[in-house]
């Protein structure tokens, strides 16, 4: 009897744990698009007003940036940096590739990444402004759409875990 | 100078024969590939490498092009490696440091100078703003001029530039296109900005105006040839404007610009020489009738204002000194054969 109490209460605890985590992706992807803007934003900076070339630029906003979206600026600072001949867009598109599964950013967050690399530093400082801009734009919508997923699912996601522990218990035990 | 000649001896053997890493690095990985596989024989005299899209990459070279194919031999015509349109767009990135941006100013002027004071021309669609050039897309052509510092090619000409009491001669480098006067001017500057002791004198302060940054080759504010410890530099300015501001702020003895020609530039020169600084300049031409034939030189060269005139040719080699005459009485006080060596 005993035993299987203390097995009802693992498996309850560890199938709450797991929606907890499934859970804690949305509030993680909403607050790593704050952090890309955030980011973008000092890129923006470092571009537009300080004139830094893009190396040094993107080496300068890793540092700055949030842990969660550091290594998209400094891997390709890296590879650019290193001289090796490659293109803004796949030195970006294969920092981007690299790090994107360690983040909790989905699919069309990946989209709009790849997308913005690919006008990077390409033009005059005009068309660099509206780059930006559209970046700034897509952020903020998949910010609101990442808010209204969470405000759906967080919840949900926590209190099924939690449920589906006390089924399997009643089912099994 | 006997520690500058030692140090020249060294520059040249190893420096030259290699292509510098700058210019590689400018280059995508194909291309860089093919470039350094060049033949030795040419690797040292290359003057430009030239990518035009969707044609063939041509370098030049001793006065000839040269075809390569993607194993970096010289070919004959249909064999050649051709630009792709990837090559170009990976170029201009690296060219431009990925930094389209911050060269707003340099695209505009149509080049961009390279660490190492290599220049780079632009070629593509022109985007106009208003009757102004903004900006340069879809980029068709670019010209890479490697440059080439040849340290120690006029110690043999100074004591035709300096009189016996340690002045200096005003002097005029008239040469055709690519025929090195500008890399003799260079060296000139630098010589007369450190001082010799044959012949023997101190340095002069030397102010250039390098309106195309070629001749200091500045990446970032700072020279990347040597042009001497006495030596200001005023880059990317306007020659007419930078002449006068020199005078007003620096006090040179000697102002130095390359390729004169515009009316303005005369006038600012004529200040100059009021305000008794001393010139040294050069000017495209084949010869000194050529460049008499020109308005705004004739009146200069009728003036007398330069005592020495170094006429430049490429036959036999580039940088021939064919003679170098004295303004004052139109005779020369040196003629061909000087070859000077270079290399």
């Amino acid at each position: 009897m005993f035993a299987k109490l203390i097995l009802s209460i693992i498996i309850i605890t560890s199938a709450g744990i797991i929606g907890y985590v499934l859970a804690y992706r949305y509030v993680q992807r909403l607050q790593q698009l704050k952090n890309l803007y955030l980011s973008f934003q000092l890129l923006e900076t470092e571009i537009l007003y300080s004139s830094n070339s893009l190396p040094i630029a993107l080496q300068k906003v890793g540092i700055k940036s949030n842990k969660s979206v550091r290594d998209f600026f400094l891997d390709t600072y890296k590879i650019l940096d290193s001289r090796m001949g490659c293109s803004i867009e796949e030195a970006w598109t294969k920092a981007i590739e690299d790090n994107i599964t360690g983040t909790s950013l989905n699919r069309e967050d990946k989209e709009i990444l790849l997308d913005f690399g690919n006008n990077l530093g390409r033009t005059d400082k005009e068309h660099q402004v509206k780059n930006f801009n559209y970046i700034y734009l897509q952020l903020k919508k998949n910010q609101e759409n990442a808010e209204i997923q969470r405000l759906k699912n967080e919840k949900m996601f926590k209190n099924l875990g939690i449920l589906i522990g006390i089924a399997i218990v009643i089912v099994f035990i | 100078m006997v520690e500058t000649k030692d140090k020249n001896f060294t520059s040249r053997q190893t420096v030259e024969n290699s292509i510098k890493k700058e210019v590689l690095d400018a280059l995508p990985l194909n291309l860089r590939e093919i470039i350094s596989r060049i033949p030795e024989v040419y690797r040292s005299d290359i003057e430009e490498i030239r990518l035009r899209i969707n044609r063939p990459l041509i370098i030049y070279a001793n006065n000839k092009d040269l075809r390569l194919n993607d194993k970096g031999e010289i070919v004959q015509e249909n064999k050649s490696y051709i630009v792709s349109a990837e090559d170009m767009a990976k170029s201009y990135q690296l060219i431009t440091d990925y930094s389209i941006y911050a060269l707003e100013d340099e695209i505009r002027n149509g080049f961009i100078t390279l660490k190492g004071g290599h220049r780079v021309g632009i070629c593509g669609r022109v985007v106009l703003n208003g009757n102004q050039v903004k900006t340069i897309k879809d980029v068709s052509g670019l010209n890479i001029r490697i440059s080439k510092q040849k340290i120690g090619i006029s110690d043999k000409l100074m004591h035709y530039l300096v009189s016996s009491s340690q002045c200096f001669l005003n002097t005029l480098i008239v040469s055709p296109p690519q025929c090195g006067k500008t890399t003799l001017l260079r060296d000139i500057i630098r010589n007369l900005s450190n001082g010799m002791d044959k012949p023997k004198y101190s340095g002069f302060k030397v102010g250039i105006v390098d309106e195309r940054s070629e001749l200091a080759g500045c990446f970032q504010g700072a020279p990347q040839n040597d042009v001497g410890f006495r030596t200001d530099i005023l880059d990317a300015c306007p020659k007419a404007e930078g002449i006068i501001m020199l005078i007003r702020s620096m006090s040179p003895q000697i102002i130095a610009t390359d390729e004169i020609g515009k009316k303005q530039d005369i006038d600012a020169i004529e200040e100059a020489l009021h305000a008794g600084i001393k010139l040294i300049t050069t000017v495209h031409g084949k010869d000194l009738e050529e460049v008499a034939r020109r308005p705004a030189l004739n009146s200069l060269l009728k003036q007398k204002t330069f005592e020495r005139i170094i006429v430049l040719s490429n036959q036999p080699k580039v940088g021939t000194i064919h003679s170098i005459i004295n303004g004052l009485t139109h005779k020369a006080v040196y003629t061909y054969p000087m070859i000077n060596k270079w290399g």
